[in-house]
């Protein structure tokens, strides 16, 4: 029946049924960027960096290859002590909550500051890179020991070398799981580690600045590794004095061209989060004059002792 | 009426096909770590004098891995690029189709269905895959993905991707391994500009020790007033004139030191982001070319036990031993509902374990039958060698492997059991928990 009320019906479906064929060829069009789309390849033999050629790759596995230093004639040594600033905290101790028959509760060595002169125990400070000139000194072959023992690590703060042997040692009376939280090098992980037992592992890259080593079944345990490809660095002890460079065959330390430098100090406690976030002090320029001992103090200021880690 | 509905039709037609003319070009997206990179280290800089602008970290990636719609096959990457990258653009084309809408364009499990999913799709960017036949410490090799891919992960939204050809997986599965090496190398140009952090909370430090450095100031030289002509309070007052000076030229500091960084040059000389892309690059590639060829696996030495009641009671007594901690996180009766799962991570303000993503982790219900990885011996045997990369589960070298093999019987027998697996009563334990029911609708 052709009524005029059916009729107009009949255009409005009509128009809209074309409006809403039109739309959805509408969106078919619109998968030019989607699944059916063909994505164009460049093969690439590497970076083409403007204003230079495309470099070769590098291929030396990250060598140390040493920085200028500003002037190069004689030699002097850095040593320092870190110094805190203001009231000490008090750090509560550290309680295991499970395995109490062999995890006794122990001192928090999150913040160890010496009594008679402030001084702060496991601070590391380093130089970024070996200055051109200064001795290249060899991976030790003498393993490092890291051990624990009631449920606590020890050392709680370690330098070693980059393809240095870490002997991981469970010298205690429980399992433990032992795991380093790398970012640059391959992360270890020991593992099931039944008591009186031990594994072996060697960093195989530099890192930034320490990281963090772990018990998965202790949570409370904390240690600190910083694997360096050079050894221009150190750990203050427990008068928190440090000799850049020292080393039990060398208490001396390391002989730096005299020049200006950057120091890096890093402590656990000067910050919270990511290890990035712990910088005592960033770029702490010194200077080394030949055949002298540079002797530096570098204040810890009690703000920036975070207490939660 | 007529006139009206056609100029309505056509007008929202034409809108309509303007919008799909304009080329909405897709992005692959950077990690948190990036975004929070001062502006220098992230996109580069312009020289001053007007030379070739500086890379940043985001040119590299764009350089050598390009856009969803222009790929770059970097030829160094361990990746079947196919003759002139074919394999790659069939890879991205079936991962498009299939994959993309969980595991996102840039491989972050945060595509458009992630949200409605639990547990998440895999973020692929650290390089982390779960279920794997490789050790610990290795990366997947291509049987691995291509396992997964093909047969799904049953327990998850992982479906089954059997009716893929050959050479589909092979292609879908090279580019899934070409988005985990764009994001680890991502990540490592991240730590090795660590330096260049600028989030809030960097920022916020240096001001802080601005402010810190001049109050100091201010009390040491009223100090020195009391004194004058004291020379220790002199040098103090020098002291912290220097501390001063190092705080407020603190970002100058930064700002040349990346410039120089990224030029590679000064003391970075020879050291720049340059030489660290191709560094860490090499470093990324000898991993995953490490196990290419089948090298690096979990294979038993000794043939596997056959069950029996024996052994399953074997293995029944190392899984409940306390220096072996399977019970630990899975419970002695293997519901999941372990002690670490009411105790709190270093740092976490809920309790419970976290894998590498941050996301909650919950120890698998054995009880279920559900088998992730796999429900061949020859899987249950992996994931307990191996553990679960990216997870909290661990893996285990020291056990015989008969004793693994043990293990594996008493797991497979686990949803068989009529009763609770336990040998001593629930409240002999000597740590203190409440015994809440287990939450079986967990992952």
């Amino acid at each position: 029946m052709n009524t005029p009320l059916s009729s107009s019906i009949t255009v409005k479906l009509g128009s809209l049924l074309a409006g809403v064929t039109l739309l959805m060829l509408a969106g078919c069009g619109a998968e030019s960027t989607g699944a059916s789309y063909k994505a164009t390849v460049t093969m690439r033999d590497s970076a083409i960096v403007p204003g230079g050629d495309s470099s070769e790759p590098n291929g030396n596995g990250g060598t140390d290859n040493g920085q200028t230093p500003t002037t190069a004639s004689g030699f002097g040594t850095l040593t320092g002590l870190v110094k805190f600033v203001g009231t000490v905290p008090v750090l509560a101790d550290v309680a295991p909550s499970k395995q109490t028959d062999i995890c006794k509760p122990h001192k928090d060595e999150a913040l160890i500051v010496n009594p008679e002169n402030q001084g702060v125990q496991n601070v590391f400070v380093w130089i970024k890179k070996r200055p051109k000139g200064a001795e290249a000194t060899s991976v030790p072959n003498a393993p490092a020991l890291f051990d624990q023992q009631f449920c606590q690590f020890k050392p709680h703060a370690q330098l070693v070398r980059v393809e240095q042997k870490i002997i991981v040692k469970n010298s205690d009376g429980v399992a433990h799981n032992t795991k380093a939280s790398t970012f640059l090098s391959t992360p270890f992980d020991s593992g099931g580690l039944p008591k009186l037992s031990e594994t072996e592992f060697a960093y195989d890259n530099a890192e930034k600045q320490p990281i963090v080593v772990t018990c998965s079944f202790h949570g409370w345990m904390k240690a600190w590794q910083f694997p360096l490809k050079h050894s221009y660095a150190a750990l203050t002890g427990a008068d928190g004095r440090f000799v850049l460079g020292a080393s039990p065959d060398n208490p001396d330390g390391l002989k730096l061209p005299a020049g200006n430098y950057k120091l890096q100090v890093w402590h656990e406690s000067a910050g919270s989060g990511p290890p990035s976030n712990r910088y005592l002090e960033k770029n702490r320029t010194f200077t080394i004059t030949a055949n002298e001992t540079t002797d530096i103090t570098i204040d810890y200021p009690a703000r920036k002792a975070s207490q939660t880690n | 009426m007529n006139a009206r509905m056609k100029l309505i039709s056509t007008a929202s037609t034409a809108l309509l096909l303007a919008g799909c003319l304009a080329n909405s070009d897709t992005e692959f997206v950077y990690q948190t770590q990036t975004d929070e990179l001062m502006k220098e280290a992230k996109k580069g800089f312009k020289q001053p004098d007007g030379g070739d602008k500086v890379w940043g970290l985001e040119n590299y990636l764009l350089d050598l891995f390009g856009t969803p719609n222009d790929l770059v096959a970097w030829k160094r990457l361990p990746v079947d690029f196919g003759a002139a990258g074919n394999n790659l653009a069939q890879g991205r084309k079936l991962y498009m189709e299939h994959c993309m809408h969980c595991h996102g364009v840039s491989g972050d499990g945060d595509g458009p269905t992630a949200r409605y999913l639990k547990p998440l799709p895999r973020d692929y960017r650290k390089g982390l895959f779960k279920f794997t036949s490789t050790l610990a410490s290795d990366k997947p090799n291509r049987d691995d993905l291509k396992r997964t891919i093909k047969l799904g992960i049953p327990g998850t939204y992982m479906p089954s991707f059997m009716l893929l050809t050959d050479s589909e997986l092979h292609s879908v599965t090279e580019y899934v391994r070409w988005l985990a090496l764009r994001g680890e190398l991502e990540l490592k140009l991240d730590a090795e500009l660590s330096d260049y952090d600028n989030s809030d909370a960097v920022r916020q430090s240096r001001r802080d020790d601005i402010a810190a450095a001049k109050k100091a100031l201010t009390a040491a030289e009223k100090e020195a007033e009391k004194k004058p002509g004291d020379p220790a309070l002199k040098a103090e007052v020098a002291a912290k004139q220097e501390a001063r000076k190092r705080a407020e030229n603190a970002k100058e500091t930064l700002d040349k030191d990346v410039r120089q960084f990224l030029l590679s040059q000064g003391d970075s000389a020879e050291d720049g982001l340059r030489e660290k892309v191709d560094e860490n690059a090499d470093f990324i590639v000898g991993r995953w070319a490490r196990v290419t060829d089948g090298q690096n696996r979990i294979v038993p030495l000794a043939p596997r036990t056959p069950s029996s009641p024996e052994s399953i009671n074997r293995g029944r007594r190392l899984f409940l031993d306390n220096e072996i901690k399977c019970l630990e996180c899975h419970g002695d009766t293997g519901q999941g509902n372990g002690p670490q799962t009411r105790s709190y991570a270093e740092g976490a303000d809920k309790p419970g374990l976290f894998d590498d993503w941050g996301h909650p982790q919950k120890p698998r219900n054995l009880t279920t039958g559900i088998y992730r990885g796999g429900r061949r011996p020859i899987d249950i045997y992996r994931r307990i060698r191996g553990g679960i990369k990216g997870t909290k589960m661990p893996p285990n070298i020291k056990l015989k492997d008969q004793q693994v093999w043990d293990l594996v019987n008493y797991v497979l027998s686990i949803p068989l059991n009529e009763g609770p697996a336990v040998t001593q009563n629930k409240h002999d334990h000597d740590h203190d928990h409440d015994h809440k029911q287990a939450d079986a609708s967990g992952e």
